[in-house]
């Protein structure tokens, strides 16, 4: 039994599900697995982790069963009826049991997230660069800070460069600003006087891409120079412990060369196009079923031979 | 140099300060209490990785300059808004604030106690159990579930000897799964629940600071000594000692969640087993240091300054004092 875990209309899932009852496995689509309908038990101790799910008057489904799980939710809850207190601890309580659960599970899970990114699915894109320079993945410069001028400096310098103003991020938004004329400027350091702001050269046309296993999917083909980092962009998978990951290329023809602009986590299909988006699903197809033998794709960053 | 960030009516920072200063290892005071009012800070990421300063109206800090970093978040308390924004404001902002200093920390190229990615494994309990494990310590038998026959059966086979608590981070009182709660078991079909078999003995707490290891026994007739004085009840704690096998382990696991210092909560069942619950990524070691009177402030002070690789010239201050915060 294949379970993929996301809500009933996403489009992900449906496309996986598809693919999978294509080649006759047994597939369920569930939301949360550890809360009702669902009657879950899984029992932990020194020499054994053994767990099972029921669902109504059906056998169990034992874990040893679980041919593969697809993950495109965190376990979230339906608020309706819940009393806000209750409702964050139960939510916080359900969360903390699925991550662990999946990392219990023998079988392939995609993916299998870290606890950091089980909490925090879409970290500030600063934090991704210790890891994106291990692999040598390049990026943009970026400058943080809340003293004026220094902010100042840094847009006449991206100006002479060629780019046309700076762009602010908030670290805790997904938000973008483009920073152009003295008006602007001037709420820039208004902004700074009550928080550092994030400052980074604004970027041209864009490539995404994704690693789905060992393969690298382009939407669309990849310049010579992009073709290159399709090694790094591996090792940046592995390093994470993610089988499928897209990222976002700033291409050569922007001002200071090819860069990642973009991590996603938890890809959308709807970020690629159909050619992409049918290699993706294959692709994780092969992993769900065991024809991949990417290793970062059952086994990221846990030694589970002991679990 | 040693930047501290944290705030001073957090005592645990307040400690730490204080330990560096009787030590003579110097270091800068980022306040979170008050950040970023009274700082300046310039970050430039480039591509070998972030440059730039930190200035106070006392001090100018180089990023080349840090050596070693002990970080210790603040809640909303304890924090000073600035007056320009808005109470509905300032958990936002605070998170902001929180998110970009982590963002600097996470990329220094120095010791960072601790970074924030081996202690998110915290907020589940049960992912921690599966490393614990791993790491060559005792898991107590666990049950995770959200049906309540499944939960009763758990308790038949423990013969009753059960005990339930949080699966998440948020913090909960440990209780014994009585009668009482039994006639609520229903109630699980609302969100899953942790239950374990209640293991006798001793607590113990044990901080692991670089490849140093202080064991704390802790002796209380509590089910959850933290909570001792709410069930009128006394606690006892005293410095000990752990087999090797089991000091080992302890390093084991912090430093496979990445933890240069951590809070490792064990116990000691009668027949001599080591059981592991959970590990702390920021210890509240003031508790413990100071009724153990063992020097763990000490061993972090010079952690911070010497990294891992050790040093002949350890400090020798009275680990006693608590003063001399700068």
């Amino acid at each position: 039994m294949h379970l993929l875990l996301g809500d009933p209309q996403d489009s992900f899932c449906l496309s996986i599900r598809h693919a999978l009852e294509a080649l006759s496995y047994p597939v369920r689509m569930i939301a949360n697995p550890v809360v009702h309908p669902s009657r879950f038990e899984w029992r932990l101790n020194n020499d054994q982790s053994a767990s099972q799910l029921v669902w109504g008057d059906e056998p169990p489904l034992h874990d040893n069963e679980l041919a593969g799980v697809l993950v495109r939710s965190a376990g979230w809850l339906d608020p309706d009826g819940w009393r806000p207190e209750d409702l964050a601890y139960t939510q916080a309580e359900t969360q903390a049991a699925l991550l662990a659960w999946l990392w219990s599970l023998p079988c392939p899970v995609v993916n299998r997230y870290s606890p950091s990114l089980w909490y925090c699915p879409q970290p500030p894109f600063l934090s991704w660069r210790p890891m994106l320079r291990r692999c040598g993945l390049p990026t943009m410069e970026a400058l943080v800070t809340n003293v004026e001028t220094e902010a100042r400096a840094f847009g006449r310098e991206l100006a002479l460069t060629g780019f046309p103003g700076t762009v602010y991020s908030p670290f805790t938004d997904e938000l973008h600003y483009l920073v152009m004329d003295d008006k602007e400027w001037g709420g820039l350091a208004a902004l700074q006087r009550v928080a550092p702001v994030c400052l980074a050269p604004p970027h041209g046309e864009t490539q995404m891409v994704c690693v789905v296993g060992e393969q690298v999917i382009w939407e669309g083909a990849p310049c010579s120079e992009a073709a290159l980092l399709e090694p790094a962009l591996r090792r940046f998978a592995s390093e994470i412990g993610l089988c499928f990951v897209a990222l976002a290329l700033a291409l050569a023809q922007s001002p200071g060369g090819i860069a990642v602009i973009a991590v996603e986590t938890h890809p959308c299909l709807e970020l690629f196009g159909t050619v992409a988006q049918e290699q993706i699903v294959q692709g994780i197809v092969h992993i769900l079923t065991g024809q991949n033998d990417a290793r970062h794709g059952t086994q990221p960053v846990m030694d589970r031979s002991s679990l | 140099m040693i930047l501290v960030c944290g705030g001073l009516a957090d005592g645990v920072t307040e400690l730490v300060c204080a330990r560096l200063a009787d030590c003579g290892y110097p270091y800068r005071l980022l306040d979170l209490g008050n950040y970023p009012a009274g700082f300046q800070v310039n970050w430039r990421w480039l591509p070998s990785g972030p440059k730039g300063y930190i200035t106070s109206p006392q001090w100018k800090l180089d990023l080349e300059e840090i050596s070693g970093v002990y970080i210790r978040y603040l809640g909303p308390e304890g924090r000073v808004t600035l007056p320009e924004i808005k109470a509905s404001s300032a958990p936002a902002m605070y998170h902001e604030y929180d998110t970009g200093l982590m963002v600097l920390l996470e990329d220094l190229p120095c010791l960072v106690v601790n970074r924030l990615g081996g202690g998110w494994s915290n907020n589940s309990k049960p992912y921690q159990s599966l490393i614990v494990r791993q790491c060559g310590l005792m898991t107590p038998s666990t049950l995770v579930t959200n049906d309540p026959q499944a939960a009763y059966r758990f308790y038949e086979s423990c013969q009753g000897e059960v005990i339930y608590k949080s699966l998440s981070g948020i913090r909960s009182i440990v209780r014994r799964l009585g009668t009482d709660q039994l006639t609520r078991l229903s109630l699980l079909r609302h969100g899953p629940a942790q239950f374990q078999a209640f293991i006798p003995g001793d607590n113990v707490r044990v901080h692991t600071v670089g490849d140093q290891v202080f064991a704390t026994r802790v002796r209380s007739a509590a089910v959850d000594y933290r909570y001792v004085r709410k069930e009128g009840l006394d606690v006892n704690m005293e410095a000990t000692s752990l087999p090797p096998v089991v000091e080992q382990s302890c390093l084991r696991l912090a430093r496979h969640l990445d933890l240069p210092f951590a809070g490792i909560d064990l116990k000691e069942s009668p027949n001599g087993d080591y059981y592991c619950f959970e590990i702390n990524p920021s210890p509240g070691f003031l508790y413990y240091e100071k009724h153990s009177r063992q020097p763990i402030s000490l061993a972090l002070a010079d952690l911070l300054r010497d990294g891992f690789t050790g040093s002949v010239e350890r400090c020798t201050a009275d680990c006693s004092s608590e003063t001399g915060v700068r």
